[in-house]
């Protein structure tokens, strides 16, 4: 609750440069399924890969061809299982990314497998082999240039933001260290509010990474609170700016679900917008009756400029 | 006070179990004396170490005049008189042995157990030129102590305790024994002490492991550290060897007080077996008929304790706290003077004093009375700790805190002091939601939550209940709710394992929250209603109403507010009450305080309520307000039955009887009681007759999916016993049976009848609700989700679920509400959340709690366009949002 605050608070007064889909260059996914142990929790992961698959394609604009699912039952689902979770594969696939990835573009791993603490190591569940987290920073050692988002949804995961953070990293795991080794429910939440509107809280018609997080962390403690259970995951968000990378980097192309706005009216909104974060930084020295009088005159004015920009059709490009 | 297992309190005493660890001794096959010499098992010393005192002393007074022929023998003789209250003959037959070192401990106990405390440092001083001399020199500076020279004592005894220590002058089991007594009343300035005592106690007893004196004091101090599980096997370990030792009996006799074995032998009897007149055991015996209420009883049993001693201060003790109960000022200050004359500088009347007054619910007086006993000795941490706990009981944070902060310095072992100052540390940030007459105090994270529904059943309690009783409180009412169960059972008694769902300390309450325990195993609701119900007849009587008529009349008050409430008559409360297995009204309040199995406690509670249900039924509210008056003005029970009912105690009960049994006839026929020894030798009741047999058949048939027996036997324990709806009911097997054939009228109909008997029943009502919603009886599915979500206001999904049904059925006032509850429950799409909400109020007319809520919303997502245009239309005037 308290780094959720943390990043929320502080997200606000960072300028952190966007990392959306519309900032050119290609968006890259791969998502890898480990040894589940049992049917359900197969099918489950199944499912999520299925979803994010799906969502890439179809409504985040990402190419086929760019995107990679990787399961231990490779047949399940053929073609859109590309290939078998294992060690070697995934050493392929990323590796070969690694290698290719340009500045501009951006690589999205997104990891649902159980984790295991072996002594002092970490390790991730897979068909054959395990791997580790210095496996993985060894593969995407040679991508320094472009923005890589590693999420790991499982068990254990906490050593992982601490040995693939970097610059230009975003990473996200379901628990804080790998002490904490219970089946997550992180992954649910997480895939959904990616994959689906519930996770867009500021409502801009985009999820960003730190809202899916946000969302799932918030949904995973609303778990043990009703159960007034114990708290057997915490998950982790590390980015080097303590959430404005997240806050900014999106699957989706910008303009969200509506219609799409010209590159003017977006000019005109973002000036509304620029003068309510400008109100939002002297929020604490108001009283929040004070602070929601000042704030109402700008959303009537934003309102507005979004119904007359809404009316109004994006010029065509010449 | 809410029950719904017997209340009993279950230590954890973390803090000095971390600190404090006991080693468990193995006993040889044959007890060693004094001295750690082997002895024959039929010598005296061996017959007295296994508690044989007639043998013993037949066998040490073998010399003309029954005197001893060894200073072993007297030893024996002197130590086996004086256990068995014959302290006098004791003295005059070791008289010719007084000179003796050997012999002068013995007799220094018995002069002590006759009040001589100078004869007794005499023989001390004799002692001291024996073996013994180590312990001579603490035993005479504890007398000079207790005789109230307590800084002087106290000083000698530190310098003594460093020089013995620093020079290893211990060697025998005497010697440890000595500085470990020297350690323990050390304890009291220097914490650290008390973990030497514990070493020291273990150091004596591998040297002699049948020195049971130093084996009970080691039981002692774990007792008043309240770390009962060792305080018990140390205990235990003292009575397997001589069942008959009274230093140990006491002892246990205390420790059950705080930790009770249901069905256990009471050692109480075995104690006054042993020594007819101790003190110790007279005054334990008093206590019990002053929680009874026994005042007159109470002080006659305390003066039995006298006759060896007559200034003993434990049965002078006793008599204060019972004069003062009977509100006989002269007689409490005369006996309280009795125990200053005894122990000039010593707070442990007052300390007494005030625990009796908080169990008798006057915690104003236990504040008093502690702080009276601070003054007397500012160093008495116990004094300390009740002070600051009953400040808090009458909602004084402060200065309980100061006092707390206190009492832990001088004894951070205190397991009552650290969880009550861990608990005000949890709850610095707690927030509060002030009513007109309450102050709804909870955690931040639960407090919106929480006085959504508390806040206005609260209000609608005070107003039946002020109307009804012709009383309302002079002050808010605080209500405090706690999500964890053993934070609420530390502010309730200071230790976690209380039973209990909630507490009334006069004008504060301490509730459990929703969260506290498991769904559908208690209805928060109820216990708010029947815990302000406490504050007015405590209020109205001073305090002074007897605990099974404050029970009984809130369980009752539970009852007459909803149908469901209160739990009603169950087939274990007349089987009880047909096998004679709980109390008559004249003596309902042994059944609280005294209860002779694990459900008797809860059991009394429910026929309690039905004798003023009774009671209103012969002269209304206005005879349950009288009756009240009558506890103000001091009267106890008999009188004022006879004053207000003119009955006398036989006639109530008679009638009582007669009506209950009426009133239930259809139930008595249907039940019956089983008697059978339990696992621990108590014996248990079990139900039995035509209602369980019915119930079996319903299961059976259940169980092999006969669902046509199993409707019909279903059916015949619905008409055997038709108030039965906890689970297991028969309209639990009739749910099973119509919900698997589909019969969906006679499940509704089965639900309905669970949900109107059984106010805990959660997730019936939810069965219910989504039955009624899937007919399209919209308006019933939401009062029965309204019922479901005041239960377990927790559960976000019904209360979205919830929300959009009314708000689809334009019930404006449920869909507010549900939505504040989503919200109050930390969605993550915390901007929809305050949107729908928007939305509810928008709807429900009220546009400027609507703005509000959706500029908040806008705050969170300015380009929500939904939210947006909910701002517009709410602005323009005219406008039906």
């Amino acid at each position: 609750m308290r780094l959720r605050r943390l990043l929320v608070a502080t997200s606000m007064l960072l300028p952190v440069p966007t990392l959306g889909a519309q900032d050119g260059g290609n968006t890259h996914l791969v998502v890898i399924a480990g040894v589940s142990g049992e049917p359900r929790i197969g099918t489950e992961w199944h499912g999520m890969a299925m979803a994010l698959a799906t969502a890439a394609t179809q409504k985040f604009g990402i190419p086929a061809a760019r995107v990679v699912v990787l399961e231990q039952d490779s047949t399940r689902d053929a073609p859109r299982v590309q290939g078998r979770s294992s060690k070697a594969t995934i050493e392929r696939v990323l590796g070969g990314l690694a290698r290719s990835l340009t500045a501009t573009d951006r690589l999205v791993v997104i990891l649902m497998a159980h984790g295991s603490a072996l002594g002092t190591e970490t390790r991730v569940n897979l068909p054959g082999p395990d791997m580790t987290p210095s496996d993985f920073v060894r593969l995407l050692a040679p991508a320094t240039a472009p923005t890589i988002a590693f999420i790991h949804t499982g068990s254990a995961s906490g050593e992982f933001a601490t040995e693939l953070a970097g610059p230009r990293r975003i990473v996200i795991t379901a628990t804080k260290s790998a002490k904490e080794q219970n089946e997550t429910i992180f992954p649910g939440p997480f895939v959904r509010a990616l994959t689906t509107d519930t996770g867009d809280t500021d409502k801009d018609g985009r999820v960003s990474l730190l809202e899916a997080f946000t969302y799932a962390q918030a949904e995973v403690e609303q778990v043990f609170a009703k159960g007034s259970l114990l708290p057997t995951e915490h998950p982790l968000l590390a980015d080097g700016a303590e959430g404005g990378r997240a806050r900014t980097f999106y699957l989706a192309a910008a303009g969200g679900s509506g219609a799409p706005l010209s590159a003017a009216a977006q000019q005109a909104r973002a000036e509304v917008q620029a003068r309510i974060d400008a109100l939002r930084a002297r929020r604490s020295t108001m009283s929040e009756d004070v602070y929601l009088s000042a704030l109402e005159p700008l959303i009537v004015e934003l309102a507005e400029r979004t119904r007359a920009l809404r009316s109004t059709p994006p010029a065509a490009k010449p | 006070m809410t029950p719904r297992i017997p209340v009993t309190v279950h230590g954890i005493p973390a803090a000095l179990a971390i600190a404090i660890t006991v080693t468990v001794h193995v006993f040889p096959a044959v007890a060693l004396a004094q001295g750690a010499r082997p002895v024959a098992a039929s010598t005296p010393a061996a017959l007295y170490q296994r508690g044989l005192h007639d043998q013993a002393i037949a066998a040490a007074g073998a010399a003309p005049g029954g005197e001893a022929n060894s200073a072993s023998d007297a030893i024996v003789l002197v130590r086996a008189l004086t256990d068995v209250g014959r302290a006098g003959d004791a003295v005059a037959r070791g008289a010719r042995w007084r000179t003796n070192p050997l012999v002068a401990p013995a007799l220094a106990g018995a002069h002590e157990a006759l009040g001589q405390r100078s004869v007794a440092d005499e023989m001390w001083q004799v002692a001291a030129r024996g073996p013994d001399s180590l312990r001579a020199q603490v035993e005479r500076l504890r007398l000079q102590r207790d005789g109230g020279e307590q800084g002087a004592a106290m000083t000698r005894l530190a310098t003594w305790f460093t020089t013995v220590t620093t020079r290893n002058a211990a060697r025998s089991a005497s010697d440890f024994h000595a500085v470990a007594i020297a350690a323990r009343l050390l304890g009291r300035t220097d914490p650290q002490r008390f973990k030497d005592a514990l070493q020291l106690y273990d150091r004596a007893l591998a040297l002699e492991p049948a020195r049971h004196d130093a084996r009970t004091e080691l039981g002692e101090m774990f007792l008043e550290k309240f770390n009962f599980a060792d305080a018990r096997a140390t205990l235990e370990q003292v009575v397997s060897a001589n069942p008959r030792h009274p230093r140990a009996l006491a002892a246990l006799v205390r420790l059950n007080t705080f930790d009770a074995r249901a069905g256990a032998a009471d050692p109480l009897p075995r104690l006054l077996a042993v020594n007819p007149s101790s003190a110790d055991g007279h005054a334990l015996a008093a206590r019990r008929l002053i929680d009874a209420e026994q005042y007159d009883a109470a002080v006659t049993e305390a003066r039995r304790g006298l006759v060896t001693d007559s200034g003993a201060p434990a049965p002078w003790v006793a008599i204060a706290a019972a004069r003062w109960l009977a509100r006989d000022s002269s007689g409490h200050r005369a006996a309280l003077e009795m125990v200053h004359r005894r122990l000039p500088a010593s707070a442990l009347a007052e300390v007494e004093l005030a625990e009796v007054s908080a169990r008798n619910r006057l915690y104003a007086d236990a504040v008093a009375f502690a702080r009276r006993g601070v003054a007397r000795d500012s160093l008495d941490a116990r004094a300390l700790a009740l002070l600051g706990i009953n400040e808090m009981r009458i909602g004084h944070p402060a200065p309980a805190r100061a006092a707390l902060d206190r009492a832990f310095a001088l004894d951070p072992y205190d397991v009552w002091v650290k969880n009550t100052l861990d608990l005000l540390d949890a709850y610095a940030t707690a927030r509060t939601t002030s009513t007109a007459h309450f102050d709804i105090v909870a955690e931040e994270r639960d407090a919106d939550l929480l006085s959504l529904y508390a806040a206005p059943l609260a209000e609608q309690a005070w107003a039946a209940l002020t109307s009804r009783y012709g009383f309302a409180p002079s002050e808010k009412v605080r209500v405090e709710y706690f999500r964890s169960h053993a934070d609420f059972s530390v502010r309730a008694v200071g230790l976690a394992g209380l039973g209990a769902l909630g507490v009334a300390f006069g004008n504060v309450l301490a509730i459990d929250a929703p969260p506290a325990r498991s769904r559908g195993e208690f209805n928060w609701n109820t216990v708010l209603w029947h815990e302000f119900a406490h504050t007015i007849t405590l209020g109205m009587t001073d305090n002074r109403v007897p605990r099974w008529v404050s029970e009984g009349l809130s369980v009752h008050e539970e009852r007459r507010a909803r149908p469901e409430w209160g739990g009603g008559v169950t087939p274990m409360l007349v089987a009880a009450y047909g096998a004679g297995r709980l109390q008559p009204v004249s003596r309902l309040n042994d059944g609280f305080v005294h209860p002779r199995y694990d459900q008797e406690v809860i059991l009394s509670y429910a026929l309690s309520a039905y004798v003023f249900e009774m009671l209103e039924e012969q002269k209304g509210i206005a005879g349950l307000r009288a009756m009240l008056a009558g506890y103000r003005a001091g009267g106890r029970t008999p009188d004022v039955m006879r004053q207000v009912y003119g009955v006398e105690p036989a006639v109530l009960d008679s009638t009582f009887d007669r009506w209950f049994r009426t009133r239930f006839a259809r139930e008595f026929a249907s039940v019956r009681a089983e008697t059978r020894g339990g696992p621990d030798g108590a014996s248990q009741v079990e139900l039995a007759g035509p209602l369980r047999d019915a119930l079996t058949a319903a299961a059976a048939a259940v169980e092999r999916k006969q669902w046509p027996q199993a409707v019909r036997a279903a059916q015949s324990a619905v008409t055997l016993f038709p108030e039965h709806a906890e689970r297991g009911s028969g309209y639990h097997f009739l749910v099973a049976a119509h919900g698997a054939t589909g019969d969906t009228t006679a499940l509704i109909a089965a639900l309905t009848a669970i949900t109107s008997r059984n106010g805990d029943a959660v997730d019936e009502n939810l069965a219910l609700a989504r039955l009624l919603e899937a007919r399209r009886d919209t308006a019933a599915a939401i009062a029965v989700f309204t019922r479901a979500v005041s239960v377990d206001p927790f559960d976000a999904a019904v209360q979205a679920h919830l929300a959009d049904l009314a708000f689809g059925a334009r019930d404006w006032p449920a869909a507010v509400r549900a939505r504040r509850a989503v919200l109050a429950l930390g969605p993550a799409d915390r901007a929809n959340a305050l949107y729908r909400l928007a939305q509810a109020l928008a709807a429900a007319g009220d546009r400027t709690a609507a703005r509000r809520e959706v500029l908040r919303a806008l705050d969170l997502a300015p380009n929500f366009e939904a939210a947006q245009d909910l701002l517009l239309t709410i602005r323009s005037p005219g406008t039906a949002p």
